[in-house]
């Protein structure tokens, strides 16, 4: 079979570890027709190829590469690729996202897709240049950092331009939220997925494409897209995002109460200002840098002069990152926060789950919950931050006791620790949860909770109603849901946003650009642009229309995924703290998230069965998934989904009522 | 006359001029086919857009051994007829700020063999410049005294082999017109 | 007299060139009237981020001691010891 559309590499990769098998293969025309790229092609794979009896670090499991038809088009942001595998930290459906260069550079080779099955015995590296592809021995880069060995394949190569996707010691000690850094210091983080490459010696893959992208209709693709950047740079929230990126965000999230502390004991950081985008940008900042084809630019590279930590530095220090190894864990000094961010990125680590892990073992210390031989030593009292960095460490190293068990993630560290344990873990079906609070913002305890790759704001990102932006609300569903739809604290119409979010938000992942740029937050590209974007670059027959099933169906499919690891309506609860215990902080003081309202909702939106949340017959067989249901209730009749679930080894979220105990 | 002027400082090496330029004079998106082409020390954070300025001296245009390969424009711009050009790439070597590239992979390109090929302003409205987000290209009227124009390049070339020196120390350029 | 402190955020403390100011204010002024002196007080750009068509700029973020605050609650009177926080366009994870 040939493939018929432009705006793709136009074929994929089969790397067998095992064998040292490559194969190439023209790209699947009903692919891309059914799933279009990047995280619906991953999930395509995923369901076809990764048995739900797979181990996440076995060599069944598969991890897959990919990226989408506008994936270095002229489109602005359009610099993302996709990772996808069955995460090793929840055991379920999982998938990460980067940006920086490494996708476009992939796609001009020539690929779109890169499936690696089996586990080789001793350290690899994909080689990529153009149609020569080799795995080359990568004995001298295992143990090394990214950022090391990024320079090293760079110099071996003798070639600046080189694209790489690396893990770090963390990767490779099979650390459970192992990240993947990608060219240039950008993280696809979430998930584990490093582990993945770890657990098959897989160091990273580099490449350089030098054949370019053609695509159906390039004058209308370049109108379009030029257009697009236009726009971006005259929208309301193009300044201010341009010159903090996200960090801007640790401000504003202070009085909506929305700025998880001290393990989410609290929504808001007394002394936030020492950590916030404005101090960030005034005393470290060295340049403003940008992702490819992105006039946005919230990437920046920044760096410490003087004091203890001098010569860190670290590009992309993002609001996640101030919160997760900031507020939550009671950090109160940037320059160790800088440091920590920078040894998340050159040892592979998420920043999110990394700074969510410490939070709960600070807080079990709080609670004298560890053994002092555990402790070793060590001071767990909040905001100890050469702790943290010693953590860090020992968590990417698996060091110790406390560095070992750590690494494993809060919530499977929790079960192993019994101990009532499980109350200060934070997650969501085994993923930590990232820096929004439920209680202040209701649409993202709901994402948090419906997100196919377990706790997660990216999914749906509901960004109207954070503070409420009614002229944002209007752009994109008319007045008919106002005034509920803006406002944080109310339930109403938030399963219909959600539900938006994640399905345009797995277009865009399948697309290859970015949810920060012109997406969601600037709400300059909707359904309809997008779809006018893919039918110009791919010469598809693509209407909004189309491009919203393609949406629901890879949301669906990845629904189906953990249904046949024993996922259900059981699994989408948040912890007490979120349900249970009254919001102590600023605009959303006194409020808890109700999912109670909201999970109804959100299913009859969807069409999924409301007692297991699991879609039905009729919703699977519109959206062309016939042999998904059948597989699924294969799976769960025979009582397999029931023995998985039982064996994805983190503690249940913990739901019941509880009093503070401060 | 109308000349691209080049604001380093301002760049992010987000490459959209790279993007655009190759899409407009190639119809696909290819840096390594973009008339502007971005040098770039990601660890330094540093980023220099390179594209011909117009220089006063233009060795380009005696150092091709080609009659009407290369020739001066209406808009007093150097521009290579890629047709008539025979990829000996003696020009790309005769400017030191890499302004002008080369594709040698014979066979492949576009004309069948290898050629060079350059910035032509795209008639006086450079697509790069209506790209670039960060305001670091621009389009000016410097008046072609050659004073002004030298001194652009003068700046470009010092740039481009403080960079280049760089990256060398490093041992990533391997062949130094294509860094 | 009554004080009441301002701490600004983002693109409006550079343009304004100040992160927080304490204002010295007669009895009864107005969170409107706040805004309407602040704009006289600081450079010009400032004044594009108050305001937009003469009204106040509906991307504005004002927080009264941190309550966020819609557009009708602007001509509530300001108290000894409040606390406003303003913020431009921004929005994201």
């Amino acid at each position: 079979m040939t493939f018929v559309y432009k705006g793709y590499g136009g074929s994929y990769l089969r790397v067998n570890l095992t064998t040292r098998q490559i194969n190439k293969f023209p790209l699947a025309n009903e692919w891309v027709e059914n799933f279009l790229g990047g995280n619906g092609i991953g999930t395509k794979i995923l369901w076809d190829e990764v048995p739900e009896i797979a181990s996440p670090l076995g060599p069944d499991n598969k991890l897959i590469i990919a990226t989408g038809p506008l994936c270095g088009s002229p489109m602005p942001n359009s610099g993302r690729v996709e990772f996808i595998a069955k995460s090793p930290l929840t055991g379920i459906y999982g998938d990460a996202n980067a940006g920086g260069q490494f996708g476009p550079e992939l796609k001009s080779a020539g690929y779109d897709v890169i499936i690696f099955e089996g586990q080789s015995d001793e350290p690899v590296y994909l080689d990529i240049h153009d149609d020569d592809v080799a795995l080359r021995s990568a004995e001298e880069l295992w143990g090394l950092g990214t950022f090391e060995a990024e320079a090293r394949l760079q110099a071996i190569h003798k070639d600046s331009r080189l694209k790489t996707a690396l893990i770090g010691p963390a990767g490779e000690n099979l650390v459970r939220f192992a990240g993947i850094q990608v060219s240039y210091r950008r993280s696809a983080a979430r998930c584990g997925l490093g582990a993945v490459m770890g657990s098959k010696k897989l160091k990273g893959v580099a490449v350089r494409g030098t054949k370019g992208i053609a695509f159906s209709c390039p004058q209308e693709l370049e109108e379009l897209s030029l257009e697009m950047h236009k726009k971006l740079r005259q929208n309301e929230f193009f300044a201010g995002i341009h010159q903090f990126g996200t960090s801007g965000l640790v401000a504003l999230m202070q009085p909506i109460g929305r700025f998880p502390t001290q393990n989410f004991r609290l929504g808001h950081f007394e002394g936030f200002e020492a950590i916030s985008g404005e101090v960030l940008r005034e005393e470290h900042l060295v340049k403003d840098i940008a992702c490819f084809n992105c006039p946005l630019g919230c990437d920046k590279m920044y760096s410490v002069i003087s004091g203890e930590f001098a010569g860190c530095r670290i590009s992309s220090v993002e609001y996640e990152t101030l919160n997760a190894l900031g507020a939550r864990v009671c950090n109160r000094n940037l320059p160790a926060l800088l440091k920590a961010n920078e040894i998340c990125d050159d040892l592979g680590l998420d920043t999110i789950s990394a700074g969510n892990t410490i939070a709960f073992a600070m807080e079990l210390a709080d609670f004298g919950i560890w053994n002092a031989n555990e402790l070793n030593g060590l001071d767990l009292s909040w905001g100890n931050y050469h702790s943290i960095l010693q953590l860090l460490h020992d968590m990417a190293y698996r060091q110790g006791f406390l560095g070992d068990l750590l690494a494993d993630g809060a919530a499977r560290a929790a079960k192993w620790l019994g101990r009532n344990a499980d109350r200060y873990a934070m997650h969501v079906k085994g993923q930590d949860i990232p820096a929004q609070d439920g209680r202040a913002q209701q649409s993202m305890g709901l994402a948090h909770v419906t997100s196919s790759r377990g706790a997660d704001h990216l999914k749906a990102f509901p960004t109207i109603d954070e503070t409420g932006y009614p002229s944002e609300a209007v752009r994109r569903y008319g007045d008919q849901y106002l005034p509920e739809l803006v406002d944080p604290l109310a339930t109403k119409y938030k399963a219909m946003l959600v539900k938006d979010g994640e399905d345009f938000g797995a277009v865009v992942d399948s697309s290859g650009n970015c949810k920060s740029g012109g997406t969601f937050v600037m709400a300059e590209i909707y359904w309809q642009e997008q779809a006018d974007a893919i039918a110009a670059a791919t010469g598809m027959l693509m209407t909004s229309r189309n491009l919203r099933c393609i949406g629901e169906r890879i949301y669906n499919l990845q629904r189906c995924y953990n249904a046949i690891h024993g996922i259900t309506s059981a699994d989408d609860v948040l912890p007490w703290r979120f349900t249970q215990a009254p919001s102590p902080s600023g605009n959303a003081r006194g409020s808890v998230c109700r999912l109670d309202l909201m999970l109804p909702d959100y299913y009859a939106a969807r069409g999924w069965n409301p007692e297991d949340g699991l879609p039905t017959q009729a919703t699977l067989q519109r959206l062309g998934l016939d042999q998904a249901w059948k597989y699924m209730q294969q799976i769960i009749n025979s009582g397999k989904a029931k023995i998985i679930r039982s064996q994805l080894g983190w503690a249940e979220p913990y739901t019941k009522k509880m009093v503070e105990q401060e | 006359m109308k000349r691209l002027v080049i604001y380093p400082e301002l760049c992010s090496g987000c490459s959209a001029c790279e993007v655009f330029c190759s899409l407009h004079h190639e119809g696909k998106v290819n840096p390594e086919l973009s008339r502007i082409h971005v040098i770039k020390d990601e660890a330094h954070a540093a980023f220099l857009p390179v594209v011909c300025v117009s220089c006063k001296n233009k060795a380009c245009l005696a150092a091709c051994p080609e009659q009407g390969a290369i020739y001066i424009n209406h808009l007093g711009m150097t521009v290579i007829e890629e047709t008539l050009c025979t990829g000996c790439s003696k020009c790309a070597q005769a400017c030191e700020i890499h302004a002008i590239r080369f594709f040698k992979q014979s066979g492949r390109g576009k004309w069948g063999k290898a050629f060079c090929f350059k910035c032509d302003l795209c008639a006086g409205d450079p697509i790069c410049v209506k790209a670039c987000p960060q305001g670091a290209l621009a389009v000016k009227d410097i008046a072609d005294d050659g004073e002004a124009a030298q001194n652009l390049y003068e700046q470009l070339r010092q740039e481009c082999t403080r960079i280049i020196e760089w990256l060398d120390e490093r041992s990533l350029v391997k062949n130094r017109r294509a860094v | 007299m009554i004080t009441v402190t301002v701490k600004l955020f983002n693109l409006l403390a550079i343009y304004a060139g100040i992160k927080t100011q304490s204002f010295d204010l007669a009895e009864g002024i107005t969170i409107k009237q706040l805004l309407e002196r602040m704009v006289h007080e600081y450079p010009a750009p400032f004044k594009d981020m108050i305001y937009h068509h003469e009204k106040i700029n509906p991307h504005l973020r004002i927080f009264l001691n941190e309550h966020l605050l819609n557009e009708s609650e602007l001509d509530a009177a300001l108290s000894d010891g409040d606390k406003l926080m303003l913020f431009p366009a921004i929005a994201g994870g």
